[in-house]
């Protein structure tokens, strides 16, 4: 029997021949669609390619046309790059690394509109929840430049002199129903009507001999107990009720020191204090920069997925892996030449922004930086701009350390003209940066979720303006046209912390301009309001004041009661005339 | 399925040389219990299409090895994990995995290289086992078979109509 099949030979290369002619027919379509599938996995929305091409010699890809959607704005494109290519080492290929020495990247593009939505079910809806939960640090408002009348504050505003009336009144009303009862478990008339009858039995059995003087004088000795048992009853409700008209007064006299606490409070709170008007940049550029601090964290937290994604840590040993079902797991060796799972050494980005073009290069794009020990790093540039003169960004993303991610990046504009700028849009006080030349550099690092930034600018030719001057009180009119007469300032801010809490903390030399421009009508017109809210809230207290010491006053009726009944008593003890006439008491009659 | 039994039978009641039967059935076990996008099934591949095996034992076997190779997966894994973290291995692996073409063979995957592993060391025996079982069946069996009653019966079932269509189809071989 013949052991070789030589048609069977002809039929294998055939059948090899076909696999690589379907491979190389299909192989475009197939990189396309991988590219896009994982490329909507990683960012969340849908990634778009329009082509791919492969060539084998030498070994390269370009792609045309890709299009990643924001995920949070799905009619709105993240990244557009019109086109990129680059070569790969076949070598590393076939270990199943992608290690590209040098990427062009042409056309790049931030924010470009979308046909149709690029919205991935599932992730927008946790992207938006993720959104739901942050927030910005400092919130910025303008403080209203009116004065308000007095009495409309006082009508919105309770006053902490009245609470304070109300609860005393309650309290008096409270001890008086208190005293009522009190006063009514102590001996009254009746008691008295008894002694006296009981002193009547006494005093006859102290004349029917000597058993019977025996007997009355028992009787007077019981009598007598009783009877400073009940005085001294009467004498301790007396001085309990004196303690307490004592201590009622005593707060009584608070509530009247407590009209001056309500003025000083609502005084800081409805007028413009010059301690404002040193914060005033804060007020006019602090809504503008806690935007633009947001929209940072914003670009952050759309990048972080991708770049963690990609540099994920891998397990160390086979063991530290789970076998998937039919899948296994792939047993890492060590390598001669340790190269990450994919590497773009060098890429050259050229991006178009409205003002032109900018281009710059990204070193080291790298799945695991720990290998080759160097950090991905960037450096843009621009010099022909429209109305920027000169533009230079620099950083790192650096996750040498993988405990303590850091992404650093400095930025320096020069000669950037800015035009119709709202920096504050408030009804209250809208002021615009009609124009302005503008220099600054921005130092900012992010280093464990940790901001760090500062800011330092220099504004120039600037023309500032917002308002109707005219029809605005002294105040706002003061103000605008300081803010008119300024051709230039500075400004220096300092970020810190994390996403959720931030602080900032701004200075310009534009608050002293200002301070300078306004101080004395703001302390005339704070002196207004203050005289004014000071009418307002004596007016308002001093007729519940006044009856409270009237309402303590009904107090006083119980002393009187409380003093009569004692005296009826003492002097039921001591045989001197009582208020009820009686002249004949206990004094005398006993031995003892 | 009827025609899948009938095509076994027919291959084992044909005039095929048992060997090519049996070297048809080991080669669809290695092709079978290892993943069949692996490269090392290129080398089968050519080998079935070079190597008078017969072409209709090997699909049946791949078929049924595929199926088996489910089941076996665990042990595939645990013999690749155990044969990769062998230390005398170490250094032989370590030179393979640096070497680009070896890599694309994936031996570094402990299914691969259990299941290769284990089909091959059971290639040799598996084959003078299917000679000797292919043999003893047409021997014994088979010509019992023919000459007995029920045989005579089943012939003129509608399986055995299928068998002999497949016989004329393929030219009475």
């Amino acid at each position: 029997m013949k052991m070789i099949r030589w048609q069977g030979l002809v039929s294998f290369i055939i059948i090899s021949g076909l696999i690589a002619g379907a491979w190389l027919f299909l192989i475009d379509g197939i990189i396309e669609r991988s590219i896009e599938f994982v490329g909507t996995k990683a960012v969340g929305a849908k990634v778009d390619l329009k082509k791919a091409d492969l060539s084998l010699s030498p070994l390269g890809l370009t792609l045309e046309g890709l299009e990643v959607t924001d995920p949070d704005e799905p009619m709105k494109n993240m990244v557009e790059v019109a086109h990129t290519s680059f070569l790969m080492d076949f070598g590393h290929l076939l270990h199943g690394k992608a290690i590209v020495d040098e990427m062009t990247l042409d056309g790049v593009r931030t924010g470009t509109e979308r046909k149709k939505s690029g919205a991935v079910k599932g992730a927008a809806v946790e992207k938006a929840t993720a959104k739901e939960g942050a927030s910005s640090g400092d919130t910025f408002s303008f403080p209203s430049m009116d004065i308000p009348d007095p009495k409309e504050i006082l009508a919105r505003e309770e006053l902490e002199t009245l609470k304070l009336v109300d609860i005393i009144r309650a309290d008096i009303k409270n001890g008086k129903s208190q005293w009522k009862e009190r006063i009514d478990g102590l001996p009254d008339s009746k008691k008295l009507k008894e002694y006296k009858a009981r002193f009547k039995e006494a005093k006859k059995g102290l004349k029917g001999g000597v058993l019977g003087i025996l007997g009355g004088a028992g009787e007077l000795k019981a009598l007598k107990a009783d009877i400073k048992k009940d005085i001294n009853s009467i004498k301790t409700a007396r001085k309990d009720l004196k303690s307490e008209i004592a201590n009622l007064k005593s707060r009584v006299a608070q509530v009247k020191a407590m009209p001056k606490k309500d003025l000083r409070r609502l005084k800081e709170k409805y007028s413009l204090s010059s301690g404002g008007l040193s914060n005033f940049s804060r007020m006019l550029f602090g809504g503008k920069i806690a935007e633009w601090t947001d929209t940072a964290f914003a670009w952050h937290e759309k990048l972080k997925p991708v770049i963690e994604k990609a540099m994920e840590e891998k397990p160390a040993t086979a063991k530290e892996q789970k076998s998937e079902r039919g899948k296994g797991i792939n047993v890492r060796f060590r390598e001669f030449k340790p190269m990450p799972d994919y590497l773009v050494k060098l890429a050259k980005v050229s991006a178009d922004i409205t003002a032109g073009k900018v281009s710059g290069e990204i070193k080291e794009i790298s799945s695991d930086q720990t290998i080759r020990n160097l950090p991905t790093t960037f450096n843009f540039s621009g010099d022909k701009l429209e109305g920027i003169g000169s533009l230079s960004i620099d950083g790192e993303v650096n996750r040498l350390d993988v405990s303590t991610p850091k992404n650093k990046v400095n930025m320096k504009i020069a000669g950037y003209a800015l035009k119709d700028v709202v920096l504050s849009e408030g009804a209250d006080f809208p002021v615009s940066l009609s124009k302005a030349d503008s220099d600054f550099s921005l130092k900012a690092s992010l280093i464990k979720g940790v901001l760090d930034a500062d800011f330092d600018g220099r504004f120039n030719s600037v023309s500032l303006s917002g308002g109707d001057k005219d029809g605005d009180g002294h105040l706002k009119k003061s103000l605008y046209e300081a803010l008119s007469d300024i051709r230039g300032f500075s400004l220096k801010v300092a970020l810190d912390g994390t996403r959720e809490d931030y602080k900032v903390r701004l200075s310009s030399n534009i608050d002293n301009v200002l301070k300078k421009a306004v101080g004395s009508i703001v302390k005339k017109e704070s002196a207004k309001l203050q005289q004014g809210l000071k009418s307002a809230i004596t007016e308002k207290v001093n007729g519940p004041i006044s009856k409270l010491a009237g309402d303590i006053g009904g107090l006083n009726v119980f002393d009187k009661q409380l003093s009569s009944q004692l005296g009826d008593l003492e002097g039921l003890l001591s045989g001197g005339s009582s208020k009820s006439g009686s002249k004949s008491g206990l004094k005398g009659l006993l031995p003892f | 399925m009827l025609q899948m039994l009938a095509k076994l039978l027919k291959v084992l009641n044909s005039e095929a040389e048992p060997g090519q039967v049996s070297l048809a059935f080991c080669f669809a076990m290695v092709a079978g219990f290892t993943p069949l996008l692996s490269l090392h099934n290129l080398l089968v591949l050519f080998l079935i299409l070079l190597l008078r095996v017969n072409l209709s034992a090997f699909i049946l076997g791949l078929l049924f090895f595929t199926g088996f190779a489910y089941m076996l997966d665990p042990l595939f894994h645990k013999a690749g994990l155990a044969l990769l973290s062998a230390d005398p291995m170490k250094e032989t692996f370590t030179a393979l995995y640096n070497n680009p073409y070896w890599r694309l063979t994936h031996f570094n995957n402990t299914i691969v290289a259990g299941s290769l592993l284990i089909s091959a060391l059971l290639f040799v025996p598996f084959y003078f086992l299917f000679n000797l079982l292919i043999v003893k069946y047409r021997d014994y069996i088979l010509e019992a078979i023919r000459k007995s009653k029920l045989m005579q019966f089943f012939k003129a079932s509608k399986f055995y109509q299928a068998y002999e269509k497949i016989a004329i189809l393929r030219g009475g071989e």
